[in-house]
């Protein structure tokens, strides 16, 4: 069940965000390319049904047939019409159960990434942050999967159909259609660049005012208590008016690139109505001219916008692909760090060239696992974020089941960042930590302020001892002193935790965080400042359950707290680097 | 969801015509560049047929011609107008709706505006402000122009053959509202659900992650997978039916379209057969229908964003605007100030017996407790920022001066300026002078650096590139905790606060520091009544200060 047990394939690194989509969207390939086949048959029947209808009018307007002289073109004109509506919607059919698919894929594959990455990865910082790629940036991906993928197919193969028809129709029509197409591109290219421009122009002066808003809507209750309220009122109202005109300049420019496949519309069927009705009113003779019927005008003419339809829903899905890319950019931060590497042999980090490290080994002669107790050994340690900013060296110490090991030192000493090496949040710079029972097995981590669901006490319990039963939960919480969540104004083991631990004081928190942990005690259990900001009645039941959890284990603390260096075994001071209290001698 | 609508109308109403009018020129250039053209082409093939048949007839090319023309700049131009045109409403829009929304918000109380320094919640907001776009773009701008091009084409129709232009209309229009109230009907709670899964998943991950290092040394964190799974299958199931029901829409749609082009051809060339009209006016009118079509034709997808765009009005809907906001009396300095509360149930010793809490003019009072005694609950009560109905029930006197006042009105009200130093340090993004002179106009500069230097932050700012012209906050530089603390006690320093609360200010700075930055405010502390809240007598507390203590342990 667990990750690191499985085999993972070589992770793949994703340059831009435009390989993170595509490398998702093979996926479901076949699913997408259904949907381009779908818009290609569309287009099929678009032509049919338009060739039908010309034959019929001609039919009946220049050779004054009856309609039903031919009702076979009748027929097909009808069948084909419907054959085009079922095709569309075939087409976004496929396309959304694309999407979803790849959407979700996306999302599972993310939470593999936070699973396997160190929890301290920078941008888990924010969970916030971290929710809103999740949700928001992979849900904005659905149109460029479910519209943009297959119209950039369709975007070719369409308007190549079309333009076979034409030809077939009149080859300087068809030339004229050939010689735009490519025009469209190229404005549009150089459109873009120049809104690119402006936008880069006004981009941290569009930051600055897009967050203005909310910032301020943050910090309302400064600004009331500020009586700052009608100064912020004008503020909120001339940021947002300047927001808007600088929008407005870029777009102005942005929107040109659609301006310009509108006007080649618009001109490829003014120019091809008048080209087309000069010919067949007999007043142009050369070229293929002559050879224009009132059946190849007509088809042409209505042909000529479905030549450049495609174009056009391509350039409005456009935004759809800028969003997917934005968001998939955002994305690449995660998916190209280091996947946390669990290997055994990752956990021995040796400095080869390190000889006196070797040497040093050899002479302690370890036995790192001896009858079945929990060790902690650290050797050699160095800790810190990177190698240019060490926070703790050489580091030598040996824990034992029973004991308890307190880190001490002034605030920046390092001593949060030695409980994350522990724990093997973040790589040692240099030395090693080994343990036993090995890394694979899990152990307890209980931070400065502890983690609580926005749920029933029970839940939040049961999240890390599924096995517990509720007299045992109960018994635990009381033995804390938490009686008082059986008392009157709660609702026992149904007692609702609020949003950011509402109802509770943090040393009530501090203490259900501490229940999960009696309630499934593991070999090592690490605790950050565990009474830090702790009335000394809720200490007392702290140390008390720690020493009854010291028996079975090995507690490593982070502490300021006197009263907790009392139960420890061996102390470590981070500030002090000679001698270790009550260490096992090295 | 109207109240918006109300809104929009009210404040837009003339760009909205403007734009309204704006879209329907280019819609209506789009329809008649196709109708004249087709026109044209017809027309031109029977006269180049009767003129080789020897028959001399007098037809104007170039009418047409420069009509076609006309149309095809028209369109083009009116497209562009029109597009930049809308969006600069939209922003516009978003601005009125920003400032509405806030100004609605600063009218609450002071209590319930605690829920907006929550990020999740205003990530929430700005999505809800964005979807509101679809009113104006989705909601306005495409019913109304589907329903005027009817209306005009069955205008132009009528002159050529009444009868047709009311079938034509009257189908047409059906089409219009059927697609409408149908995508509306059958999506809308769909989009709800959708948007409100979204919503719950959001909160599942954040607290997924949040207790990422816990469940991580657990060997957990695949094990609370199943809570965001299981909504993200759900999520699946529920986006694929909402697709697959705005697709049958749109297939339906089509249907029916397609049925209506079918006839209508079958009429048109009858009708040309039998000498009712002329070959060049059946291919128009063919082409109208065609034109038309694809104006409506969006409307089901324009609609399937309803239900979304309802959950974000509904998260933004006024609540309760009639709130009992408390009615500010006559707001004087008072002298002394008397509040006794009674089983207060986050204040425990109230529950035992009434605590009094007495503020005397210009004196310190030190409010000590073990943490989750009610320190900061209390803290709030004596500035006004807790529930009305809280204060009602556990306040139960109120003696101002030596009088009894009435219990409805809130406590806070009874000095003009409070001054309260929260745990949290609000910075707000903008310059370093900003923060400090929010709200209070042009201040000059000496007095900036003045009130800087009592909290020690001088050199600091001195340092900064651009001195107190240094933006702070998110795209600017950062600050530390401890900065941002001194930043907050400075803003009050500038200010004249009759009554001030201090909820541990010098958390996150160090002893030393605190005591010094106590020394250099105490002669100002001394001209107010303050309130200091802390777990004991705190150390920076020079021993000969003579301070009232309440003790809620």
């Amino acid at each position: 069940m667990l990750s690191h047990n499985k085999k993972r394939p070589a992770e793949q690194k994703f340059l831009t965000g435009r390989a993170l989509l595509n490398h998702f969207a093979s996926d479901k390939k076949q699913v997408l390319w259904l949907s381009v086949i779908a818009g290609t048959l569309a287009t099929f029947f678009l032509a049919m049904q338009w060739i039908s209808f010309a034959w019929m009018v001609e039919d009946v307007i220049i050779y004054q047939h009856s309609f039903t002289h031919q009702p076979e073109w009748l027929i097909l004109f009808i069948c084909s019409a419907i054959g085009r509506v079922v095709s569309t919607r075939l087409q976004t059919m496929f396309g959304q159960n694309a999407s979803i698919a790849i959407r979700s894929n996306i999302r599972k594959k993310l939470l593999l990434l936070w699973r396997q990455q160190s929890p301290l990865s920078s941008h888990l910082h924010s969970p916030a942050a971290a929710a809103t790629q999740w949700v928001e940036d992979i849900e904005s991906m659905d149109g460029y999967f479910s519209k943009y993928w297959p119209q950039q197919m369709l975007a070719f193969i369409s308007p190549l159909i079309i333009l076979c028809v034409v030809a077939w129709l009149n080859w300087l029509c068809a030339v004229l259609l050939l010689i735009s197409a490519p025009l469209i591109p190229l404005f549009m290219i150089l459109v873009g660049m120049g809104a690119e421009q402006l936008n880069q122009k006004y981009s941290l002066i569009r930051q600055r005012l897009a967050g203005h808003f909310l910032n301020r809507v943050a910090n309302l209750t400064t600004i009331k208590l500020l009586h700052a309220e009608q100064a912020v009122f004008g503020e909120v109202e001339a940021a947002s008016d300047s927001y808007r005109k600088i929008i407005t300049k870029t777009l102005r420019v942005a929107f040109l690139s659609s301006t310009v496949l509108e006007f080649f519309t618009s001109v490829a069927i003014a120019s091809l109505a008048i080209y087309i009705g000069f010919s067949l009113y007999g007043a142009i003779n050369w070229g293929p001219a002559s050879s224009i019927s009132l059946f190849s005008g007509l088809l042409i003419l209505i042909l000529a916008p479905e030549f450049f339809q495609p174009l056009r829903n391509l350039s409005q899905y456009y935004h759809d692909k800028a969003a997917a890319l934005g968001a998939a950019n955002n994305l690449l931060k995660v998916f190209n760090e280091e996947p946390k590497q669990q290997s055994e042999d990752q956990v021995f980090t040796e400095t080869k060239t390190d000889a006196k490290l070797k040497q040093s080994t050899d002479k302690q002669n370890i036995t790192p696992f001896p009858n079945q107790q929990p060790l902690l050994n650290i050797h050699n340690l160095a800790i810190g974020y990177s190698p240019d900013s060490v926070l703790a060296d050489d580091i030598n110490l040996q824990v034992k089941g029973g004991q308890l090991l307190a880190i001490t030192g002034e605030s920046g000493a390092g001593k949060s960042t030695l409980l994350y090496t522990l724990a093997d949040y973040l790589k040692p710079l240099k030395g090693n930590v080994v343990t036993f029972p090995g890394k694979q097995m899990p152990i307890a981590y209980l931070p400065q302020r502890p983690w609580l669901k926005n749920a029933s006490v029970l839940s939040n319990l049961e999240e890390f001892a599924p096995n517990a039963t509720q007299e045992q939960m109960r018994e635990t919480l009381i033995e804390l002193g938490l009686n008082e969540i059986f008392g009157k104004n709660h609702n026992g083991l149904n007692t609702m935790i609020g949003e950011h631990g509402q109802g509770f004081s943090g040393g009530q928190l501090q203490r259900l965080a501490l229940a999960r942990v009696m309630l499934n005690p593991t070999a090592i259990i690490l605790l950050d400042e565990p009474t830090a900001k702790l009335d000394l009645s809720s200490k007392k039941y702290i140390y008390a359950a720690l020493k009854k959890l010291k028996s079975n284990a090995i507690l490593v603390v982070a502490t300021h707290d006197l009263g907790l260096l009392d139960i420890a075994d061996v102390h470590l001071n981070l500030n002090q680097k000679e001698g270790v209290e009550g260490a096992v001698l090295v | 969801m109207r109240y918006w609508f109300n809104l929009l109308y009210k404040t837009q109403g003339k760009r909205i015509f403007n734009g309204v009018l704006l879209a329907f020129i280019t819609a209506f250039s789009g329809v008649s560049l196709l109708m004249l053209s087709g026109w044209f082409i017809t027309a031109t093939a029977l006269a180049g047929l009767s003129i080789s048949a020897g028959l001399i007839i007098i037809f104007d090319m170039y009418m047409p011609g420069s009509g076609i023309r006309f149309f095809a700049l028209s369109r083009t131009v009116g497209r562009y107008v029109e597009r930049l045109y809308n969006h600069d409403t939209i922003l516009r829009l978003v601005s009125v709706f920003r400032l509405h929304l806030f100004k609605r918000l600063s009218a609450l109380p002071m209590q319930q505006l605690r829920a907006t320094t929550d990020s999740e919640w205003l990530s929430r907001l700005t999505a809800d402000l964005d979807a509101l776009d679809s009113l104006l773009l989705r909601f306005t701008i495409p019913p109304i122009i589907s329903i005027l091009l009817i209306i005009s084409a069955a205008i132009f129709v009528s002159f050529i053959w009444p009868e047709l232009a009311l079938y034509l209309a009257g189908f047409l229009l059906f089409c219009a509202i059927s697609a409408i109230t149908l995508t509306i009907k059958c999506t809308k709670e769909l989009g709800i659900r959708s948007a409100s899964l979204l919503n719950d998943m959001r909160a599942d991950v954040i607290e997924h992650l949040s207790g990422r290092l816990e469940l991580k040394s657990h060997k957990l964190l695949q094990h609370h997978e199943r809570h965001i799974l299981k909504r993200l299958d759900e999520l699946d199931d529920t986006q694929a039916s909402m697709f697959s029901r705005i697709a049958n829409i749109q297939l339906l749609l089509d249907f029916l379209m397609v049925a209506g082009l079918s006839v209508l051809t079958i009429v048109v060339l009858y009708s040309v057969q039998i000498q009712v009209i002329d070959g060049a006016v059946a291919v128009m009118l063919v082409l109208m229908f065609l034109g038309l079509t694809e104006v409506l034709q969006s409307l089901p997808s324009q609609f399937s964003a309803w239900g979304k765009t309802y959950f974000s009005a509904q998260r933004l809907r006024p609540e309760n605007d009639n709130v009992s906001a408390i009615k500010a009396p006559n707001k004087y300095p008072a002298k002394s100030l008397t509040i006794t509360l009674n089983k207060h149930p986050n204040i425990a010793i109230s529950q035992v017996k009434p605590l009094e809490v007495v503020l005397n003019e210009n004196e310190l009072l030190l409010i000590s407790g073990r943490s989750g005694a009610g320190k900061s609950t209390l803290a709030n009560i004596l500035t006004g920022m807790t529930d009305c109905t809280d204060i009602k029930q556990s306040i139960t006197s109120i003696v101002v001066d030596g009088k009894a006042q009435s219990v409805d009105l809130g406590v806070a009200n009874w000095y003009a300026n409070i001054g309260y130093v929260t745990q949290n340090n609000s910075v707000l993004t903008g310059t370093l002078a900003y923060n400090l002179s929010l709200g209070l106009g042009d201040i000059s500069e000496d007095k900036l650096w003045t009130v800087l230097q009592m909290v020690e932050l001088d050199a600091w700012a001195h340092k900064l590139k651009h001195g107190l012209d240094t933006w702070l906050g998110d795209t600017g530089d950062q600050i530390s905790g401890g900065q941002a603390r001194r930043v907050t006690l400075a803003r009050l320093l500038l200010r004249d606060p009759k009554l001030l609360v201090l909820d541990e200010p010098f958390n996150g700075i160090d002893a030393l520091m605190a005591a010094r930055i106590w020394h250099n405010i105490s002669s100002w502390l001394k001209q107010r009544t303050v309130v200091l809240l802390s777990h004991e007598r705190p150390a920076y507390l020079p021993t000969d200060v003579v301070i009232q203590q309440v003790r809620l342990d």
